[in-house]
């Protein structure tokens, strides 16, 4: 499953699609994507939204958690920082 | 003890606790995990975060989660090793104010704060970024400007751009033609010491010259700059005086948009005699805009050519010696002509091409078309 994640132009905040085209911070809100045709048809429409999201891209995902190899990445980008505070977002992934 | 002149919400909140009598200060270590610390602040109205070593950040990823997931909005205190370069990001992630181990560099402190007036980036400090700024703040600006000189006669919306907005930082520019006398004989009794700035594009008719010496004297005019094209830029790109012939953009350029441009650097704001009843792009002039980052004043633009000639008739003021042979709108002599009655006043400037503006009152992008 993948969703579209960005950052917002005004803060740089990491931000998700949700399935109505609008943008939020959190990840249990974004649109799930299970068609990777469909995935790349609403990548396309994020990234015509330049003035609000900066660099949109498919990331993989896991319930409400980031998966895939870029888990940790994504995790990061999604609760950091990492300054002993970073929450385990997929604990799956924690016990691996 | 350094005040970080944070915009704060929460005064408020805290006197009430204070009243309750509730609310307590509480310390916690800048390497606490935000979720441990959002607990042990529960009900306090201050918290002091500790640096170990100004070497240490945590402290400040501390403060900003603090304020920015655990929603605490009560005092926020650095205390610790921490050294005067600091103080701008500690006000920048939510900080109140610092009590820093060495208490001698105060003066440091008060400088390294100051250091910095903006911001490109929204934070926990609430300092309108710069884009934002540049979005809301001019055209804001302009708005409450335009609506408080609607209506206003020209010259009390002069007195008040030279002597209250933009004080020794606005000029006028002129070009001694068929109505300028009107603007400049209002600035004559209101400072006839603002810079008039006068292009002599080198090919201005022998009258225009003329004249201007004659209406500044005449006015007391006593700031008049008269700025001239580059000599070597003019031999080289038009060395046989016929540029206005072959390509007058390319010669409003050199001898009116460039010249301008060089000395305008020293003014905030310019005043312009351009009138609505001018036509063309004219016709949605407002009185206060901005161009190219550089406000115009424009205080005679809802003005009817009526109203020009009755001013001239009221206080005596000579006409332009070409006004009388039918030029309504004068520029530089090969190209422009005089007018029938019934055409536009700027009908016969670059009469027979498209061309209306030199270039001076529109945006540098357009002009370079």
């Amino acid at each position: 499953m993948k969703t579209i994640t960005a950052n917002r132009l005004t803060d740089g905040r990491v931000i998700y699609r949700t399935a109505e085209g609008e943008w939020t911070e959190e990840l249990a809100r974004a649109e799930r994507l299970t068609d990777d045709a469909v995935a790349e048809a609403r990548l396309a429409q994020a990234e015509a939204e330049p003035a609000i999201a900066v660099g949109p891209y498919l990331i993989e995902i896991e319930a409400d958690a980031p998966g895939g190899q870029k888990w940790r990445r994504e995790g990061i980008r999604l609760t950091g920082p990492t300054t002993g505070s970073t929450k385990v977002t997929n604990t799956s992934r924690k016990a691996a | 003890m350094l005040q970080l002149d944070r915009k704060t919400v929460t005064r408020d909140v805290t006197n009430a606790q204070l009243e309750a009598g509730g609310g307590t200060i509480v310390e916690i270590a800048g390497d606490t995990p935000w979720q441990d610390a959002a607990t042990q602040i529960s009900g306090a109205v201050q918290v002091d975060i500790r640096f170990p070593s100004f070497k240490d950040g945590r402290g400040f990823s501390l403060a900003t989660l603090l304020r920015e997931r655990a929603g605490y909005t009560g005092h926020l205190r650095a205390v610790g090793d921490l050294i005067p370069d600091q103080a701008q990001y500690l006000h920048r992630v939510g900080f109140d104010d610092v009590a820093p181990e060495r208490t001698d560099l105060e003066e440091d402190w008060a400088k390294a704060k100051a250091r910095f007036t903006h911001a490109y980036q929204p934070a926990q400090d609430r300092v309108t970024p710069i884009f934002g700024q540049r979005v809301s703040a001019p055209k804001d600006e302009l708005a409450a400007l335009n609506a408080r000189y609607r209506g206003a006669d020209a010259i009390d919306i002069l007195r008040d751009a030279i002597r209250n907005q933009w004080t020794g930082r606005i000029a006028i520019l002129s070009s001694f033609g068929a109505e300028a006398a009107v603007g400049l004989h209002m600035i004559a009794q209101v400072a006839p010491d603002t810079p008039v700035i006068f292009l002599d594009t080198g090919r201005l008719f022998a009258q225009t010259e003329q004249y201007q010496r004659a209406l500044s004297e005449q006015l007391g005019l006593t700031n008049i700059r008269m700025v001239r094209p580059q000599a070597e830029e003019a031999t080289a790109e038009d060395p046989d005086d016929k540029l206005w012939q072959r390509d007058p953009d390319a010669c409003c350029a050199l001898r009116k948009v460039r010249p301008l441009d060089n000395v305008i650097g020293e003014y905030d704001a310019l005043i312009t005699g351009r009138k609505r009843f001018h036509g063309g792009e004219r016709m949605a002039l407002p009185v206060v805009e901005r161009l190219d980052g550089r406000i115009r004043v424009n205080p005679l633009a809802s003005w009817s050519a009526q109203q020009v000639t009755d001013y001239f008739q009221r206080y005596d003021l000579p006409r332009h010696p070409l006004s009388d042979m039918g030029y309504a709108s004068i520029g530089c002599w090969p190209c422009t002509a005089p007018v029938q009655d019934d055409d536009d006043v700027r009908a016969g400037r670059w009469s027979g091409r498209s061309k209306t503006e030199c270039g001076i009152h529109t945006p540098s992008r357009i002009a370079a078309e």
